[in-house]
């Protein structure tokens, strides 16, 4: 039997994709659509014809018995119903947008590997733009919410943002520290620190901001980039509430959107629009590709829970080999030191 | 936080939105006024500098009175009322915003601050902390007719006898281990406190009692130029050095190190002239806070004398193991062994067995023993070895890090970014680093002051920094 078009093309319809959510939109929503979208489409496409019956008849005039097939009436469109529904499209996601913020989200349909956990324990970079304003607070913290205070913003510019904004991103990388459970004290800690930024693998941690740049300011609206893991829409509000308390004046979030995760940016996503199951095939194959190409765990840390433990102790050094630091690309070089008092042996190689 | 905040704080932790369509307006405005504009900043509001402090609180040298006396609690219903000996964390000290006081120096010595300001009223200096030696001089008042005892827990003002004190600024403050010195531009230096080895630049009075001593030295330095001036004091352990404008070093203390480069190992108490290879150049800078000394030219060339038990000051003529390498009584130029020496520098910190320099482009050198800032593992070094700027939050997100100044106190370091950043490593004796750990740094930490941070005054137990706010 051959299948029919709709049949192929929904094989073909798995995999991870990139989407761009819009505002004010809750996910759950958007998601409905895109399995309406889809099933609409399916169904237009030439389908699955109604199945053959299969009877046994005497046939009256001659007495014998002839087999006699016609069209099933049980398996018809008229009966069933459309042939795709929207729950055969299974949508899940990763990094989940609440409904005041827009911009990428990746979502895997159909999908039975386990691409999505590898991205999410990859902890790949989030980035957003958040639009902010000086002047007014609200009891949300965005542009939705009842104003609670108002304030003067005169003396502010954006020299004094910027400083605002250094302050923020170093006490918030040096707090990455603390967070992945990474003793200081040991040598192989401040081989680490020698590295640069990394990642801890953890998702249950407190959100790390990276990044934090003023990128226009115009009295009194703002943009920040910003680049966090593990957070939620909330934090990044928190982080403009910050600012403002800072410079003493208060502000409130107009708009956030997340432009890049990872290796993805949003010329690689689909806007609302455009999903059609083509555009989507093409977008699932450009998608998993980059992902492939992109190594996901670099830069990320995952330290032992005996590592954890014994650092809460006081006084004491854990041994040096319970960082599981996963191997970069790009090495860390290690500079041979003129005469050390013991021996030097590369605790990081593995 | 307001109401408001925290509870908005729980809701974050759950993965419900909240609801923005059913705000009941009556809970936050139920008279649905129009919300008033408050003016945070005034138009006029001028940004004092701040300073602030921590580490050993049991000497009064932090000068905050909650600290040491603390006032019973009213919650607390135990009577044992323990006092915490160390603040870890830093704090804001009162004394410049209570008393509108723009604080322009601070020295740190072995358990005692001296705070001077750049004004022409009548109160510039103030002091706190030990009194042993009186190197906070003698204070008397009708309640403590006998003087205030040993310690000094508040800052108190210093009158020194100046001919004209309505017309003279300090310019600088030095202390050390036991003596301070000040420098005026119009009435000369003084200098008072411990004087067992002339480190006052007076006499040494054979079995002189310094406790309750009410002598403050007044002196002037025998300049061989008319023009000369002197610009800047700096305080070893128990020697003082004096830096000229025109580049010119002198000194006078104790000298068993040959600390003060005279060429002999002998105690001066009358300032001489330091020779040997600085007589012709420009120093404009020296560094010393435990018995080695650096000195930095003009052009960034890096000289040394005193202690040389660490290897601090290079080698030598003489072979690495004599006795004679030990102590170096004149200045040297620095080369160590390898051939290089220091270049283009524009900063030299020293310390009691490590030293550091801070080049024209930003990048930190370090040398010695100690915890030199490469983690625990690597404690002698005897060139100097560049410290990794991503130790110093250099990274994709924050491109260009370098170090502004670097500052040494007796058994711990300090570095202070461009960006106003502190970092400091070494012995955390007492909390003196400011990191909440009570465990020695291996490597440079930063320190979490709220503001920016300009200069930075370290003592063995304590620290003081010397900040402005970022509005």
């Amino acid at each position: 039997m051959f299948r029919s078009s709709a049949e192929l093309l929904y094989d073909k319809l798995h995999g991870v994709a990139c989407l761009f959510k819009p505002a004010d939109m809750q996910m759950q929503h958007f998601f409905i659509i895109l399995q309406e979208r889809l099933a609409s489409a399916f169904n237009q496409l030439p389908c699955r014809s109604a199945m053959q019956r299969i009877d046994i008849k005497r046939d009256e005039i001659t007495g014998k018995e002839i087999v006699v097939s016609s069209v099933d009436l049980t398996d018809t469109v008229q009966a069933l119903g459309p042939r795709y529904q929207p729950e055969d499209f299974d949508i899940k996601a990763i990094f989940p947008l609440e409904s005041f913020s827009s911009g990428l989200q990746i979502v895997s349909i159909n999908d039975d590997s386990k691409l999505l956990e590898q991205i999410q324990n990859g902890q790949p970079l989030r980035c957003y733009h958040i639009q902010g304003r000086l002047g007014e607070s609200t009891n949300t913290l965005d542009a939705n919410g009842v104003i609670v205070e108002k304030s003067t913003y005169k003396h502010v510019n954006r020299s004094k943002i910027e400083r605002v904004c250094a302050l923020i991103q170093s006490s918030f990388q040096a707090s990455m520290y603390k967070m992945s459970g990474i003793s200081p004290f040991t040598q192989a800690g401040f081989e680490l620190a020698k590295g640069g930024l990394w990642k801890p693998r953890d998702h249950t941690l407190p959100p790390i901001v990276y990044g934090l740049k003023l990128l226009n300011f115009k009295a009194p609206f703002f943009d920040i980039e910003m680049h966090v893991i593990n957070e939620q829409e909330m934090h990044l509000k928190e982080v403009i509430l910050d600012i403002g308390i800072r410079l003493r004046t208060s502000t409130l979030s107009e708009s956030v959107r997340r432009t890049k995760i990872g290796p993805l940016t949003t010329q690689h996503s689909l806007v609302i629009d455009e999903i059609t199951p083509e555009t989507l095939i093409t977008n699932i194959n450009t998608v998993e590709t980059i992902i492939d190409k992109s190594n996901l765990l670099d830069k990320t840390v995952l330290v032992n829970r005996t590592h954890r433990d014994e650092t809460k102790l006081l006084g004491k050094q854990p041994d040096e080999n319970t960082v599981d630091l996963y191997k970069t690309k790009r090495y860390i070089t290690h500079d041979s030191y003129t005469r050390p008092i013991e021996e030097s042996d590369d605790d990081t190689n593995r | 936080m307001t109401i408001i905040q925290r509870s908005l704080n729980l809701c974050s932790q759950c993965y419900m939105k909240l609801p923005t369509r059913h705000i009941n307006i009556n809970i936050i405005n139920p008279r649905k006024k129009p919300v008033p504009t408050v003016s945070f900043v005034g138009e006029r509001s001028y940004l004092y500098p701040s300073v602030y402090c921590w580490g050993y609180i049991g000497t009064g040298a932090l000068g905050v009175f909650d600290f040491v006396n603390k006032r019973p609690d009213p919650k607390h219903t135990d009577t044992k009322q323990q006092t915490r000996l160390r603040r870890s964390i830093p704090y804001r000290h009162p004394f410049s915003y209570e008393h509108r006081i723009k604080i322009s120096r601070i020295a740190c010595g072995n358990g005692f601050t001296l705070f001077s300001s750049n004004t022409l009223k009548y109160d510039k200096l103030w002091a706190c902390g030990l009194n042993t030696d009186s190197q906070l001089t003698y204070f008397k008042d009708r309640n403590h007719p006998k003087g205030f005892g040993d310690y000094i827990i508040v800052p108190k003002v210093i009158h020194l006898p100046m001919k004209h004190p309505r017309s003279t600024r300090i310019i600088q403050v030095a202390a050390g281990r036991a003596h301070s010195v000040v420098l005026t531009d119009n009435s000369g230096l003084f200098s008072f406190g411990n004087n067992a080895f002339g480190q006052c630049a007076r006499q040494v009075v054979p079995d002189e009692i310094y406790k309750n001593n009410m002598l403050i030295h007044s002196f002037n330095l025998d300049l061989n130029d008319v023009d000369d001036k002197v610009t800047e004091i700096v305080c070893g352990q128990d020697h003082t050095l004096f830096l000229t404008e025109k580049g010119r070093v002198y000194s006078c203390g104790l000298n068993t190190d040959g600390q003060l480069g005279v060429g002999h190992y002998e105690c001066v108490a009358r300032p001489e002239r330091v020779r040997g290879d600085i007589e012709h150049e420009h120093i404009v800078q020296l560094a010393s806070k435990g018995d080695c000394v650096l000195a930095l030219n003009k052009s960034g060339d890096v000289f040394g004398w005193g202690n040389n038990e660490y290897r601090q000051l290079g080698i030598m003529n003489d072979p690495i193991d004599s006795p004679a390498s030990l102590q170096c009584a004149q200045p040297r130029r620095l080369r160590f062994r390898n051939g290089s020496s220091l270049t283009n520098m524009k900063c030299v910190a020293a310390g009691g067995s490590l030293c550091s320099a801070v080049d024209q482009q930003g990048q930190l050198y370090m040398w010695g023993f100690g915890l030199l800032g490469f983690g625990p593992k690597h404690t002698t070094i005897d060139i100097p070895q560049a410290m990794p700027m991503e130790l110093f939050g250099q990274n994709e997100f924050n491109q260009d890090v370098k170090i502004d100044h670097v500052t040494s106190g007796l058994m711990s370091t300090a570095a202070i970014t461009t960006n106003g950043e502190l970092f400091m490593w070494g012995k955390n004796r007492y909390g003196a680093l400011g990191v909440e750990f009570d465990e020695d740094a291996p490597m440079p930490m930063r320190v979490f002051v709220p503001a920016r941070v300009r200069s930075v005054a370290l003592g063995p137990d304590h620290t003081f920094a010397l900040c402005k706010g970022y509005v």
